[in-house]
């Protein structure tokens, strides 16, 4: 595969249609689709979980320095260039020309790929966007895993030299993502109503304690995938507790008669069930373990009534803003135990 | 920025937002800045972070700003329950949730989820993502358009 290194026109190189990001705004705004939406779209995949935009922070790093230091990546084709690495960057780019912006932003620096071949194409894809500071989001690298694996036949050993990690994290992402094909995709009434946010739901599926749990029951992986469709469990960390809630009967009553959330007060009543249990060894505070006191702590900040709420909010006293005080001191220390843990 | 900044943002961006898509509503948020202003009623018990009516059509609209973590707790699952609800009881309204980019299909999801359990026919459910509002139809089992 040859490359070279090129100033290229910005107007003549396309975006990469098999960039989720831009996949799903071209799925998700059809005909509508606007230069301003695609932006939208790339720019949002930033905000996900954290509201801080990755974004914004690289247009306004760009705009500092007057131009990308690393050139995007672009294969050659009839019709033109495709970029395969660098989308967001050439929306950046295409953002400022719109806008007027200052500086010359017609054309970019860009590593040419003459005659790629796919498997080369897969591998710049791989190794741009499935680990990493860009990675895709979770049901995005395991379609492209499974893709990868059922369509082009690679190896394991492949790709897990590409990818890293082990086998077993892959098959797991694998069986996944064909499970929610399967049991929530295609059974759901119109794309909309598919989500793909609901990935990691079914990513705790793939633990064996779990898809017995279920088959235990008497219940099978439609089931499973109707509890995610039609919100019994909204919180996919619940999808843990499926083993407890599932072998309590009048806790298994609860979820699947239930609508939407029906899990969490199934889970709840596990919970006091085995609080109720250990009444001859009741603890004190000062005595509870810091496991007994978080659990605790959850459901009490599930249930926090809405005055209380909104007097925490408003802190229109001392002793309310006393109390967020604690509630911030708390949550910094949980956020230092978590990243002294996880690491 | 913090999730309380990130809040303010976004209800900001969401009043700005339904004043261009309802010219003339003027409606009220909950971001008093001097005792005595103006905040919205409260609906069934919670009180929204927008509300405004329409004088001449009788139009109104509820408003609620949820960051990332905001969605996922039960309480913004009960407020917009009642929002709906109310709404429904009403005879019609919008209910807009206004969230991060990176979150209108989650908050699809949550609105769809409330659609259901409600059975909602009269009432408009919406979200809007910081660029565009969608709206749900129950029509055909239910879906979500580009308004």
């Amino acid at each position: 595969m040859g490359e070279n290194y090129r100033l290229l026109d910005v107007g003549g190189i396309a975006f990469d249609t098999e960039n989720p990001r831009i996949r799903m705004a071209l799925t998700k705004y059809g005909d509508r689709l606007t230069s301003e939406r695609i932006h939208f779209a790339l720019k949002s995949m930033g905000t996900a979980a954290t509201g801080a935009s990755s974004y914004e922070s690289l247009r306004d790093s760009i705009r500092a320095m007057g131009g990308i230091s690393v050139p995007i990546t672009v294969i050659s084709r009839q019709s033109g260039y495709i970029c395969i690495d660098g989308n967001t960057r050439l929306a950046i780019y295409r953002e400022f020309i719109e806008r007027g912006a200052d500086g010359n932003w017609n054309h970019i620096k860009a590593v040419v790929r003459d005659d790629a071949t796919q498997r080369e194409i897969e591998q710049i894809r791989v190794t741009a966007h499935l680990v990493g500071a860009r990675e895709w989001p979770p049901y995005e690298k395991a379609r492209y895993l499974h893709y990868l694996r059922e369509e082009k036949l690679m190896d394991y050993g492949d790709m897990i030299q590409l990818c890293g990690g082990n086998r077993r994290e892959i098959e797991r992402q694998i069986d996944a993502f064909h499970d929610m094909n399967t049991y929530y995709r295609d059974v759901v009434d119109d794309d909309t109503a598919f989500h793909i946010d609901r990935y990691s739901g079914f990513k705790e599926l793939q633990r064996p304690a779990i898809k017995d749990a279920i088959f235990a029951a008497g219940l099978d992986l439609q089931d499973f995938g109707k509890w995610i469709g039609d919100g019994q469990i909204m919180r996919l960390a619940d999808v843990r507790k499926l083993p407890q809630v599932l072998s309590d009967p009048d806790a298994k009553a609860k979820f699947l008669e239930g609508g939407p959330r029906s899990i969490e007060d199934a889970i709840r009543l596990v919970e006091q069930r085995r609080a109720n249990g250990e009444t001859e060894t009741k603890t004190t505070l000062s005595k509870a373990t810091l496991y007994q006191l978080a659990e605790v702590l959850g459901r009490r900040i599930e249930d926090l009534p809405y005055s209380e709420l909104r007097a925490l909010k408003d802190q229109n006293n001392a002793a309310m803003r006393e109390r967020v005080g604690i509630l911030e001191s708390l949550l910094t220390g949980l956020t230092g135990l978590l990243a002294d843990v996880t690491e | 920025m913090s999730q309380s900044d990130e809040h303010k943002r976004l209800v900001r961006t969401m009043a700005r937002a339904i004043g261009i898509r309802f010219p003339g509503m003027a409606p009220v948020v909950d971001l008093p800045t001097r005792l005595g202003d103006a905040v919205p009623p409260l609906v069934d018990g919670y009180r929204p972070d927008l509300y405004g009516e329409d004088g001449t059509s009788g139009l109104v609209v509820v408003g609620e700003a949820e960051t990332a973590a905001g969605l996922e707790r039960r309480h913004t699952y009960r407020q917009l329950r009642a929002f709906a609800g109310r709404l429904e009881r009403r005879g019609g309204g919008i209910l807009v949730l206004a969230v991060p980019g990176g979150r209108g299909d989650r908050a699809k999801t949550l609105l769809r989820f409330v659609a259901f359990e409600l059975g909602i026919e009269c009432a408009e459910l919406w979200v809007f993502d910081g660029l565009d509002f969608w709206v749900w139809t129950p029509l055909g089992g239910g879906a979500w358009r580009l308004d």
